[in-house]
Order: C-alpha cells, then sequence, then structure tokens
C-alpha cells in the first residue's frame, strides 16, 4: 500500500460510489428469498397433494383427465396467487389476510377469514401426520419391505403418540427460532426434491411395457387382471376425456395448489418483501404448476391412464373388499415398481414421508403469526406475544399452536376429523372469497395503500384498476369450488355433521370476535377496539 | 455544545449507569457513543444531534433489560419485539420523542459483527474500533456516517489494544482478515470518507491528521494476514454480493 492515500485504486476492485440517504438504521430481516419459496413450496407439498388428487379422482371421476384439469384451473389458480402477491406487496405484515381483510373490508371478517384459514392449516399439520403414518409410510415400508407393524400398519394410539412426540419436537424447532425452523426445512427441501426429481426421470426413462412386465413379475398380480377386476366390479374409466368430469376435478388442483399464499402470512419476516413475494408466490406457482401437470402426465404415461384408474378403484375405491395384494396402491407403493435399482425407489418412497416433516414448520409459522396478529390488535391475550427470556421467541403462542396440532391429532385419529377435511375446502373457499373481495375494493376502501401497489395492479381497464378484474376472477374460482365440494359431494359426506364440523372454526370466529368486542365494550374501550383496524400495524 | 440537544446524551449515560448498578453492561453506540468518546475538539467540530438511541447488551440478559426500559418508563414496540426479539429491541421514549434500538450480542446489519466478548472492554460505549465498524460497515453509506466516522478518527489514534482515543488495529486485522465482505466495504468506505475530509473539515490541518489516520488505517488492513476463507472468497469477488441491505422498517 502507497503511503499516499489513492483508496479506490489500491482496495480490491476499487471503491466508488457516492452518499445516500437513510431514515433509520434498519432491520436485516432472518427469512431469506429461497426461505420464502421454500415455504411456499412446502406449503403447496407436491409429493401429498399429487398423492391424493391421484388417489382420489379416478374414484370419484375415472374419467377425469388430471392433466387437463391441472392445466384448466393453473390460470385461475394464478388470478388467487396475484391477489395473494398484491397484499403481500402493500401490506407486508405478520398474519398476512387477516391484516388485509380486517383493514380493507371489516375486522369480523378479517378475523373469520383468518381463523378459519389457521384452523384449515393446522387442520393440515394433523392430518399430514396420519396421512404420513397411514398412508405414505406403509408405502415406503412396503416399498422397503420393512414389516414392523408400527410402520405397516400402526394402531390409533400409535398414531397419537406418534403424532403427539412429532408435533412437541416441531414446537420446539419453532421454539428455537425462525432461522432454525428455515434451516430444517432447506435440508428436508433438498433431500425432498432431489427424491422428486429422480421420480420424474424414472417414469420418464421407463416405458409402460417395462412397468407391465415389473408389475405382472413382483406384485402378485397382473395388470391385466387388475384392470380385468376393476372392469368387473363396475368401474370404467375408457372411453376417452370426461370433460365435465375434468373440469370438476379441477377442485382437488385448488385444494393442492393453496399453499403458495403462505408467504403473506410470515411477510413482516422476509427480506426485501416487495421482491422476494414475486419470485415465491408467483415463482412457487409457476413450479408447482409444472410439477403437478408434469407429474401426473408422467404418471399415465409410465403407470397408463386405464390402469391406474383401475389399481386405484381396486385398492382405494370400491374394490377393496377385492383387493389381496400386500400394499395399497399409493403413489409411494407404487413406486416399487419403477425401473431402475431399488435402492432409489426406497428412496423415493421415504421421500414422501419425509416431505410431511418438510412442510410442517410452514404450518406451525402460519399459525403462530397468525396469532401473533390478532394478539397485535387485541384479539388474543397480549401475553401471546411475549419474548421468552431463554429462547428470545415468542414460547407461549408457539406452545398454544402445539396444544391445538396435539387436539386436532386427536381429533383426526380419534374422531375421524380427516374424514371431513374435503368439507373443509368449503370453508376455506369461503374465506379465500373474503380475501378476494378485499382486494377487489381494495382501491377504493384503501386507496393509500393502493398507490404503492405494483404498476399491473394499478393499471386501468375502462376506468377499473387491473386487480378488481383479477380479484373478481379469484372469487369465481373459488365460487366453483364451493359449488362442486357441495353440488357433487365429491368426499361422499357433505352431511349436517361434516359440514357442522366444517363450519365450527368459523363459528368459533364469530363467538370469539363479539366475545372480545363486548368485553371491550363493557370496559369502555369499544371505540379504542375499532379504532385499531383503521390503522396499518407496525412490521 | 448549547447548540447540541444534550438530553439524548445524559439520557443514554443515565441508562448505562442504571443496568451497571444492576450488574448489566448495557453499552452504547452509534452517534451518541461516538460523542460521549470524543474530546471537546471533536465534539465542537463534528457533534450532530442525535434522534435515537442505539444499545448493544448481553442477549441472555435480553429480560432484564426489558424490565429496567419498562420500568423507565419506555414502551416496546411489541409487534417487532416479538418478531425480532432473538437479536434485536425496539423500544420508545416515554414522551415517544426518540426510539431506543437495543441489539442483543450480535450487530446485523449489512455486516455481521458478533459483539458479545466486547461488552466488558469499556465502560459506557463498545470499544472504538468496534464503533468504527458499525458505521463503516453500512453499504450505503451516508453524510451522517462519514461525520461520525471522522469524528472517532479525529481523536483515536491506531494502536494494538483498546481504551480511551485508542483504536483497536488488531481488532480490526482480525475481524477484516477474516471477512472479505467486512474488509471490501470498510476498504470502500475509508476511500469514500477519505474524499470526503476536504469536503467536511475547513481546516487544512485537521484535514491532514484525518487523511494521514485514515492513510494509517488502509494501510494496516491491506498489510493484516487474511484467513484462507478470506482468499477464497476474494477469488470470486465482486461478482457476487458481499453485503446484505437492511430494511427500513415502517412502525
Amino acid at each position: 500500500m502507497a503511503t499516499k492515500a489513492t483508496p479506490r485504486a489500491e482496495m480490491p476492485g476499487g471503491g466508488g460510489g457516492g452518499l445516500f440517504v437513510r431514515n433509520s438504521t434498519g432491520l436485516v430481516r432472518e427469512l431469506t428469498p429461497f426461505d420464502a419459496l421454500n415455504i411456499v413450496l412446502a406449503a403447496v407439498l407436491l409429493p401429498v397433494g399429487i398423492t391424493e388428487v391421484m388417489g382420489f379422482t379416478p374414484i370419484f371421476w375415472p374419467h377425469a383427465n388430471m392433466f387437463l384439469s391441472f392445466l384448466l384451473a393453473t390460470p385461475l389458480v394464478a388470478a388467487f396467487a396475484l391477489v395473494y402477491l398484491y397484499f403481500t406487496i402493500v401490506m407486508p405484515r405478520a398474519g398476512g389476510d387477516y391484516v388485509w381483510v380486517s383493514r380493507v373490508l371489516s375486522p369480523p371478517l378479517g378475523f373469520l377469514s383468518n381463523f378459519t384459514l389457521t384452523f384449515v392449516y393446522l387442520t393440515w399439520v394433523a392430518f399430514n401426520f396420519t396421512f404420513m403414518l397411514s398412508v405414505v409410510g406403509p408405502g415406503a415400508a412396503y416399498v422397503a419391505g420393512i414389516h414392523n407393524h408400527l410402520f405397516t400398519d400402526p394402531s390409533r394410539g400409535e398414531m397419537m403418540l406418534i403424532s403427539t412426540v412429532l408435533t412437541i419436537l416441531f414446537g420446539g424447532l419453532m421454539i428455537i427460532g425462525v432461522r432454525a425452523a428455515a434451516r430444517f426445512m432447506a435440508v428436508t427441501f433438498g433431500i425432498v426434491w432431489i427424491g422428486m426429481l429422480i421420480w420424474f426421470v424414472l417414469m420418464l426413462v421407463g416405458s409402460h411395457s417395462g412397468f407391465v412386465t415389473h408389475w405382472d413379475a413382483h406384485s402378485g398380480s397382473t395388470v391385466s387382471a387388475i384392470m380385468a377386476q376393476a372392469n368387473k366390479l363396475g368401474f370404467n374409466n375408457l372411453g376417452g376425456i370426461g370433460w365435465l368430469a375434468t373440469i370438476y376435478a379441477m377442485v382437488y388442483c385448488f385444494q393442492v395448489y393453496v399453499g403458495f399464499q403462505f408467504t403473506g402470512y410470515v411477510a413482516g419476516e422476509i427480506r426485501d418483501v416487495g421482491r422476494t413475494a414475486n419470485t415465491s408466490i408467483i415463482g412457487g406457482l409457476i413450479i408447482s404448476a409444472i410439477t403437478f401437470v408434469g407429474g401426473v402426465a408422467l404418471i399415465y404415461k409410465y403407470y397408463g391412464f386405464h390402469f391406474f384408474g383401475s389399481v386405484t378403484y381396486m385398492g382405494l375405491g370400491g374394490g377393496t373388499a377385492h383387493w389381496t395384494l400386500p400394499f395399497a396402491p399409493w403413489l409411494a407403493s407404487l413406486t416399487e415398481f419403477l425401473p431402475g435399482p431399488h435402492f432409489l425407489a426406497v428412496f423415493i418412497a421415504f421421500c414422501f414421508v419425509i416431505s410431511i416433516l418438510w412442510w410442517t414448520p410452514a404450518g406451525f409459522l402460519a399459525g403462530t403469526r397468525n396469532l401473533f396478529a390478532w394478539s397485535f390488535d387485541g384479539l388474543a391475550p397480549q401475553k401471546l406475544t411475549d419474548v421468552s427470556d431463554r429462547f428470545h421467541t415468542p414460547v407461549i403462542a408457539t406452545m398454544v399452536i402445539t396444544l391445538v396440532v396435539i387436539l386436532l391429532n386427536y381429533l383426526n385419529i380419534y374422531q375421524g376429523l380427516g374424514n371431513y377435511l374435503l368439507n373443509i375446502i368449503v370453508v376455506m373457499g369461503i374465506a379465500f372469497i373474503i380475501v378476494s373481495l378485499s382486494a377487489a375494493v381494495a382501491p377504493w376502501r384503501r386507496p393509500a395503500i393502493h398507490a404503492d401497489a405494483p404498476r399491473w395492479a394499478r393499471a386501468k381497464l375502462a376506468g377499473v384498476p387491473a386487480i378488481t378484474y383479477i380479484a373478481v376472477v379469484s372469487l369465481i374460482a373459488w365460487i366453483f369450488v364451493i359449488y362442486t365440494a357441495v353440488h357433487t359431494g365429491f368426499s361422499g359426506t357433505v352431511g349436517p355433521k361434516s359440514m357442522i364440523e366444517a363450519f365450527s372454526a368459523p363459528i368459533i370466529a364469530i363467538v370469539w370476535y363479539l366475545a372480545v368486542w363486548l368485553v371491550r365494550r363493557r370496559g369502555g374501550a369499544a371505540q379504542s377496539f375499532s379504532k385499531v383496524f383503521q390503522e396499518i400495524p407496525p412490521e | 455544545m448549547s447548540a447540541f440537544d444534550m438530553s439524548k446524551i445524559e439520557e443514554g449515560r443515565r441508562l448505562v449507569n442504571e443496568a451497571a448498578a444492576l450488574g448489566m453492561p448495557l453499552r452504547l453506540i452509534g452517534g451518541v457513543a461516538l460523542w460521549l468518546r470524543a474530546g471537546d475538539e471533536a465534539r465542537a467540530l463534528f457533534g450532530r444531534d442525535y434522534a435515537d438511541l442505539d444499545f448493544v447488551v448481553h442477549r441472555r440478559q435480553s429480560r432484564q433489560l426489558r424490565d429496567l426500559l419498562e420500568a423507565q418508563g419506555y414502551q416496546p414496540e411489541r409487534t417487532f419485539n416479538a418478531m425480532h426479539g432473538a437479536k434485536r429491541l425496539l423500544y420508545h421514549a416515554p414522551d415517544d420523542g426518540f426510539q431506543v434500538d437495543v441489539f442483543l450480542d450480535v450487530f446485523d446489519m449489512c455486516h455481521r459483527l458478533d459483539l458479545k466478548e466486547r461488552l466488558d472492554v469499556e465502560d459506557f460505549t463498545l470499544p472504538a474500533a468496534e464503533l468504527l465498524l458499525t458505521k463503516l460497515q453500512i453499504a450505503k453509506l451516508n453524510r451522517k456516517d462519514v461525520n461520525d466516522t471522522l469524528m472517532l478518527l479525529f481523536d483515536h489514534e491506531l494502536a494494538d489494544g483498546d481504551g480511551p482515543f485508542r483504536l483497536n488495529g488488531a481488532r480490526l486485522d482480525e475481524l477484516c482478515g477474516a471477512d472479505w465482505g467486512l474488509y471490501t466495504t470498510i476498504s470502500d468506505n475509508l476511500a469514500k470518507v477519505f474524499d470526503m475530509v476536504p469536503e467536511c473539515v475547513n481546516d487544512d490541518v485537521v484535514a491532514a491528521k484525518l487523511s494521514s489516520r485514515i492513510e494509517d488505517l488502509q494501510s494496516r488492513l491491506v498489510a493484516a494476514p487474511k484467513t484462507v476463507g478470506w482468499r477464497l472468497r476474494a477469488q470470486v469477488g465482486r461478482r457476487k454480493k458481499w453485503y446484505q441491505l437492511p430494511e427500513e422498517v415502517v412502525r
């Protein structure tokens, strides 16, 4: 270094640049753009989503072509994604849709929709534990040749015990901190996506005739026998695409696509949220669309449309009484019949299991952040946002969510809550209609906030902002979902009991909100309570 | 000093004393810390009004500090503290006239500085080396940062240890020699500050003194031993972003 200071020339790469203006010291948020995308992809949860879609649709709509269903549903889901992208950019706050709806449309509606969605997400956490232990776990055990009943056919008590232990472990992970959860999700993301990519590649390079040979040699039955028996029992998916069934089956696409909106719930912790929301929500949707559409196409190609419908009908639908094979034909089990070395099949099958562990922190994150948002507004005790002395994280909020998930585990395992999961799409749809409606009216209800929206949302057609048109499309799409769920009864259990169970969450939300409002009113604080909702909460 | 609002400086010192009485090493950083370390001439030349108070405390003493601040009438920013309470706390003064920003063990801005081993080194403020780093690690330096840096350099001599009016060069060597990104930002900013000296200082003697100190510091950082990690990262160079940009928080 020369004695004279000519620093830019001397320092590596040179210096340069002038001075800047800054209003405050600022903050480096915890979640990176990758974390945000990871949360979205975990919430969409391709392995479980595609398992459910391909396990359920052939039974209820044999002629539905899920490849086309996904293609048709994607633009409609994109409208819904744009609604969440719009709000995430203009109001990046913990609690997402709760804050948006309560500030744009109405506080009780905001609480109702967000409470309902929180219930749905936490139900998914519980449902997915059960799904792991009763569906994908036994499937993986079959492929790996594990015969221990804990893996192949756990009792309800064992499922409850394992689910509870897992719930507590994940609660512990969240208590350690959001970075620890993000690191866990990054590792599991890597494992799951390597498995999914290998799965896709094997189905791509494998031929249907190769599969038939493999199945006939190792399954204990033959492809033609399965198809003949299913046909004999009344199953028929021949004769081309059933367009109405394909359109109705989009309801499953909506259900499994839901997840890209999770960015909104943790928006307050995401770095450069304006840019990150684009990559996580739209990027997440594009990746999900490609993998769902591509995955379904490969499944049809490798296993065959007719056979896949038949085997699903026999093993999971109306033919189960005649099913004699030692496995249920979920996708995880069917990896046994992939080409290539067997260890790859085992790895892929276990990736279906690991995917549920991958997703779980995302469910916890959404739950705790929504709880925070209620607490900040006085709809839940302030104690929920207390930072623990030991862990420096909101331990009480995390423990509340942990206890709720344990309760949902119980309801799921012992009371059959999971049987009504598909009806929950109705209440979820109502919540999303409310969010879409909020976005549609936001330019008029909150013009100052709308002014900060991205250009695509502010662009006008016939004097109406684009976001309004987009939100109306999203709203109509969710009305279609509700109509399909109720009209077709695709879950088979649309009755008073299931509907009461599904609607218990919004009913609790209404009672909860009224109770808080009455307490505040009695304490003379009703005015300050309503004033809270006129302000946008701090970040 | 009559031109300055002394209230925050006095309040900062008072809070450090209150914390010390409870056995808690609360240390000031930022503009107020630099003012406290400065001599009269530096204060006269570079002193300014300070908008808020910035502190560092041990993460394990977060509860103690929260209790202290709340007992003194400071209002917590609940949302912020719940979301970011593992590394930062934010409080508002009783009259809401200013805010108190608290870093817990770690200063995580454009670069990350682990401060927990440095809280007990000096009274009232962090050592000068860390104060300088908290200023020069800023990727988008502003006029106030330049001013504060010059204030510190005005009467802190480069040395091999800490203490009043001493800038611990060994510590700077150690941190910048282990982190290419930090080294690069600090180097860039030293260059900027060097260029700004004539603009900020009218007195030629003072300007020469400051320029000379910047040169000495630059020479020292260039000559300091570098770790393998530093050298490997240097191979990638500026093709990969080497700092993070903190965001302003809407409150």
